[in-house]
């Protein structure tokens, strides 16, 4: 577990238990789960499949409810919010990149990256989104629509929309899972130069070893625990944790 | 929720390929997991079949009760003897009345049970409020009759009171009592002949079982009263014959021409039940005609539906078929997998829609209530041709819907079971598939307006039905041109919808064009209706104007009072008289109908009152004089015709012309005067005197009237109004008002068509309902990524909307304009009867606007609803 910080963090999860279905058919995703995301920090979420590392991003990030336990964003618990406050939590102070068909297929690339903004009906502050299309290097392509873009290109328009509203946590689920090895460790390194650079804070569940080990710290879950933690990872430490799981 | 990228699913029916049984077993597999998206599709081909079921049983029903009707009209009569024709034939044979002392010689006739004169015509009850009972333009006939009361003869039978036994009481029929609250012994007027008669109920009768007969007010007199206020005193229509021995008619028929001389025609009673059933079936052959025309539209507009829904389930199914395809199974296997799932759809949706055939058909009568077209009553016919016909064309429309989508499955290259599946494809501008799409559909577009055009140019054997296939064609092919037009129309409409709505508002812009094939053929079903509906608003509005433009500019009556008779019955002669007699009143014309043989040809022709006729109707510039050189009108002995019929005819003023009236004598007219008639078309002209000398005792229509010098309206109106007053069947108008009831003749009818074509506008609204509900289906990953980053409930259903209204936009606009072409066509091709005006109205096709786009808010509540509460989780999973 990450040193319990001086600043508020960012996200916090406290004491978190989810329960899928009822009797004897029912699934224990999350078992008294309690964990802080620093702020400007990047973290990665490992564990074999079913260990409830989608999971614990899914309720951290408000996109599912917790049986019992709390989420925090910033200083507000999001157990008591309604669905559209849920929602303008997630547009307003959170980012999102999936594994893949991120985009909205009918806005071009620069419409992608502005939706949110443009869903909350705020400007659009256009020298950041410059700023961060160029450091994703899709400067000549932004009005290209996502199926004439490469996988890679696709994902970096994703990078670029969730930190275009300059949220408080991006939450990346699997980021480069559709990606080969080179274009993922681009995407890997957009990602490290957003919390370097701008203090961002990110959360990405991964199963890769070499994805995890661009984190700050690696939390290893199992069976709905947290088991381990390794801070400053690299891709061996990782994998070596990563293997005791099968043993 | 999906089933198709169930895997084992999959495997499972990938194994069972193979022959026709284990195809149908896939096939039924894949319906139950469709069953969904199926639903709408049987939805349509439901709506479509009961509809079709319905008007068939409907008009199954209505020949039946006229069948019934005839049959029962003349129960009992087994031989009927009467004038011969005077002129015209079979049903339409115009004839003398018989003296009244035929009945005792054919009575006295071996083998006659039973012989009785019959005497009908025209008798309106009024109750003691003035209420009037029975109505002409609502088809409930106000029949006056004598009172036979020989069970033989005819089946009305006395259940309270007894017979008229003077002249001024009459028996009603049960219907009417209650109707009216009165019982025997009360006070009842009766107009007929003479104008209103005070009478007592004597006696209330039931026609057989029925209170009355057939829908229709029966008001019975003694004999001699009824000849004096229906007919002709001493005279009867017909003599009705019961016979000792039906089976021995012709012997007793013979029998009876020899007694009573060659002067009289003897028939049976089922020819008098097959010339009743004749002339009602000439009347009801349009109907019969309308309302198969509308299920054809049903039908069509449903065709539109299922094809869209199998062209949007095979898209989204490629990825199986092309599976099935990789494993082995060949193009017929999937043709015929894709076929045998419509046709089992078009099989189970075609039995519950003919279930529903019998309430639609129900419906529909009250439909027709409701606009105040009353039709007979009678049980329900369900006749096994109309079902059989209902259910195969049901069939038969969903695996013609369902063909090209199937050609498209089996043409599934292998290769695709490997490729993300493009979903909603499209074919950009210029390629060389939208320029075959624009060479056919302008083609098929013209070729339907060129059969229009000679259909309404009356061409062919039958006009009507080819300009209901060139309507049909033009539909077509402006459907075909329809994902060509559909982005232009996107980036015009949807620019300012993004710009208002913002993110939904693009979204929806950009979906709506996203496909734009689906996004066509969706509207495309709305379009029909639309411009069905637009065309029907302009060619009412052109009738209105022009019927209005053509009573004010050829009426040049002040005061014109009304039967609304429509020739039935009317006004009595006697309010011409008195109305003359007014100092406030110059001149006087009633106008009645009759028909005539002129010169070897069936003609109708109008009783005036000649002297004054030119005064009050503007006939134009005239070639010798209507009132006569004496300025007593055109007398016994000539007749007036306008310029085009005397044209035809080669007739000029002097002529002599042979004219045989009903009576049957041939009379030499001369012509008097041939008439410009720019305004009205009027049919030939007699002094009504001719028809009275002829025994025809006429009533008149309407009533002109002109004010006499220096009186003004108001003051003639009131004065004309006080001597009309005692006949409660008389309206009188100012001649703006006179036109304006005319113009809303045309109301009821209009009334009807829109809710026959609302029904339309319903089954378009299921087919944008299902692709909408089909289509966020498919974007359920795009929808999940939406609502993950922050898209709310209400923007997600903000853009399934908007995209709705901007199908329904589409398919409006696409049809207006059709239906402005029809309307302009049509209206047109109606100039030379008199439909002179092109109309547009703007107010009333705002209003269609309005509710067309009201539809694509009401067709996207459930998809946008559906698609709103996704769950992210899942959506995103998907």
């Amino acid at each position: 577990m990450p040193p319990r910080p001086l600043t508020p963090p960012a996200a916090c999860v406290r004491s978190a238990v989810k329960r899928y279905g009822t009797g004897d058919t029912a699934v224990t995703a999350l078992d008294d789960v309690t964990v802080w995301f620093p702020a400007g920090s990047f973290t990665a979420i490992m564990g074999p499949s079913g260990s409830g590392k989608s999971t614990l991003m899914h309720v951290a990030a408000g996109l599912d409810g917790l049986t019992a336990g709390e989420v925090f964003i910033g200083v507000d618990e999001l157990g008591a919010m309604s669905d559209n406050e849920l929602t303008r939590l997630r547009r307003d102070r959170l980012g999102f990149v999936f594994q893949a068909f991120n985009l909205v297929p009918t806005l071009s690339a620069y419409e992608n990256i502005t939706l949110p903004i443009r869903l909350a009906g705020r400007r659009i502050d256009t020298a950041w989104v410059d700023e961060l299309v160029g450091m994703v290097g899709l400067t000549d392509r932004v009005e290209h629509r996502p199926s004439e873009l490469s996988g890679g290109q696709q994902q970096r328009v994703a990078v670029a929309r969730a930190l275009a509203s300059r949220p408080e946590i991006v939450f990346a689920d699997e980021p480069t899972g559709n990606l080969d090895s080179r274009t993922g460790s681009e995407i890997l390194a957009f990602m490290r130069r957003a919390v370097r650079e701008m203090h961002q804070t990110i959360v990405m569940v991964t199963h890769d070893p070499v994805a995890a080990s661009h984190a700050d710290h690696v939390l290893f879950l199992a069976d709905g625990r947290i088991v381990d933690q390794i801070d400053d990872p690299d891709p061996e430490r990782v994998l070596d944790r990563m293997k005791q799981f099968g043993a | 929720m999906t089933v198709h990228d169930n895997t084992p699913d999959i495997v499972d029916r990938t194994y069972r390929v193979g022959g026709a049984a284990t195809t149908i077993t896939t096939t039924l597999r894949g319906l139950r997991g469709q069953s969904r998206r199926l639903a709408t599709t049987a939805l349509a081909v439901m709506l479509g079949v009961a509809f079709t079921a319905g008007t068939l049983v409907l008009t199954d029903t209505l020949r039946e009760s006229f069948d019934g009707m005839h049959v029962d009209a003349h129960a009992g009569v087994d031989l009927a003897v009467r004038a011969p024709a005077s002129f015209g034939d079979g049903p339409d044979a115009v004839r003398d009345r018989v003296d009244a002392e035929l009945t005792a010689a054919v009575a006295a006739v071996d083998g006659v049970a039973a012989a009785a004169g019959r005497t009908s015509g025209w008798a309106q009850l009024s109750g003691p409020d003035g209420t009037l009972l029975g109505d002409i333009a609502s088809g409930v006939d106000p029949i006056g009759e004598n009172w036979i009361g020989d069970e033989r003869l005819d089946p009305w039978r006395i259940v309270d009171g007894s017979p008229p036994a003077s002249a001024n009481e009459v028996v009603i029929d049960r219907a009417a009592a209650t109707t009216l609250a009165v019982a025997v012994g009360d006070p009842v007027d009766v107009l007929a002949l003479g104008g209103r008669h005070a009478m007592t109920i004597s006696g209330i009768a039931t026609f057989g079982d029925n209170d009355d007969r057939f829908g229709t007010v029966t008001v019975m007199f003694d004999e001699a009263t009824a000849q004096h206020l229906l007919g002709e005193r001493g005279r009867h229509d017909v003599v009705v014959v019961a016979l000792e021995e039906p089976a021995a008619a012709d012997v007793v028929a013979d029998d009876i021409r020899r007694s009573v001389g060659a002067a009289h025609e003897v028939v049976t009673g089922a020819t008098l039940v097959d010339e009743a059933r004749a002339v009602h079936l000439q009347d009801w052959g349009f109907f019969d005609t309308v309302m198969k025309g509308f299920a054809v539209i049903a039908l069509v507009v449903g065709g539109f539906i299922i094809f869209n829904t199998f062209s949007i389930t095979v898209a989204q199914r490629t990825r199986e078929f092309a599976m099935l395809r990789a494993i082995g199974a060949g193009r017929g296997q999937v043709l015929g997998s894709v076929l045998t799932e419509s046709m089992a759809v078009g099989v189970l949706a075609s039995l519950v829609g003919l279930g529903g055939g019998v309430g639609v058909s129900a419906g529909l009568r009250s439909l027709f209530t409701v606009f105040g077209l009353e039709l007979p009553d009678g049980g329900v016919v369900v006749r096994q041709g109309s079902l059989v016909t209902a259910f195969a064309v049901g069939v038969a429309i969903t695996a013609l819907s369902a063909l090209v989508p199937a050609l498209r499955a089996a043409r599934t290259a292998p290769i695709a079971a490997m490729r993300e599946s493009a979903i909603e494809t499209s074919t950009p501008g210029g390629s060389a598939g939208s320029r075959t799409r624009i060479a056919t559909g302008s083609a098929v577009t013209l070729a339907g307006a060129g059969a229009m055009a000679s259909g309404l140019a009356g061409a062919g054997d039958d006009p009507i039905v080819l300009v209901g296939l060139g309507g049909l064609a033009v539909f077509g092919g402006v459907a075909a041109l329809g994902p060509v037009l559909a982005r232009p129309f996107g980036r015009l409409v949807g620019g300012p919808i993004a710009s208002i709505r913002g993110v939904p508002g693009q979204l929806a812009r950009d979906n709506a064009t996203r496909s734009p094939k689906r996004t066509a053929s969706t509207a495309a079903a709305l379009m029909i209706g639309v411009g069905l509906v637009g065309f029907i608003t302009i060619l009412a509005a052109s009738i209105k104007a022009s019927i209005d433009e053509m009573v004010t500019a050829g009426v040049s009556a002040d005061i014109v009072v009304e039967s609304g008779s429509f020739g039935f019955g009317g006004l009595d002669r006697s309010l011409v008289t008195e109305l003359r007699s007014l100092p406030e009143v110059a001149a006087v014309s009633g106008s009645t109908l009759a028909s005539a043989e002129i010169d070897g040809e069936v003609s109708e022709i109008i009783g005036i009152d000649s002297a004054d006729y030119g005064r009050l109707i503007d006939l134009g510039s005239t070639e010798g004089s209507l009132a006569g050189p004496d300025g007593t009108g055109l007398g016994l002995d000539r007749m007036a015709v306008n310029a085009d019929t005397a044209a035809e005819r080669g007739w000029s003023v002097g002529s002599d012309v042979p004219v045989t009236l009903a009576d049957g004598a041939v009379r030499t007219l001369t012509i008097g005067a041939v008439v410009e008639d720019p305004y009205i078309g009027v049919p030939p002209m007699v002094d009504t005197a001719l028809l009275e000398s002829a025994g025809l005792r006429p009533f008149d229509i309407q009533v002109f009237v002109a004010a006499a010098d220096g009186v003004d309206r108001d003051t003639v109106l009131a004065a004309v109004a006080s001597v009309a007053e005692r006949l409660p069947n008389a309206a009188v108008y100012d001649r703006a008002a006179f036109a304006e009831d005319r113009a809303g003749l045309v109301d009821p009818l209009l009334g009807v068509v829109y809710a026959l074509l609302a029904f339309a506008v319903l089954i378009a609204t299921l087919g944008i309902a299902n692709t909408l509900a089909l289509s966020i289906m498919e974007r359920t990953r795009e929808i999940g990524v939406l609502r993950a980053i922050g898209a709310t409930r209400a923007q997600v259903r903000a853009a399934v909307r908007w995209e709705s209204v901007m199908i329904a936009g589409f398919g409006t606009a696409l049809g207006l304009v059709i239906g402005a072409g029809f309307g302009w066509a049509v209206v047109r091709a109606l100039e030379t009867e008199g439909i002179t005006r092109l109309v547009v109205p703007t107010v009333p096709l705002a209003i269609v606007v309005a509710i067309a786009v009201a539809t694509g808010v009401g067709a996207a509540v459930l998809p946008a609803r559906r698609a709103a509460r996704l769950d992210v989780l899942e959506a995103l999973r998907s």
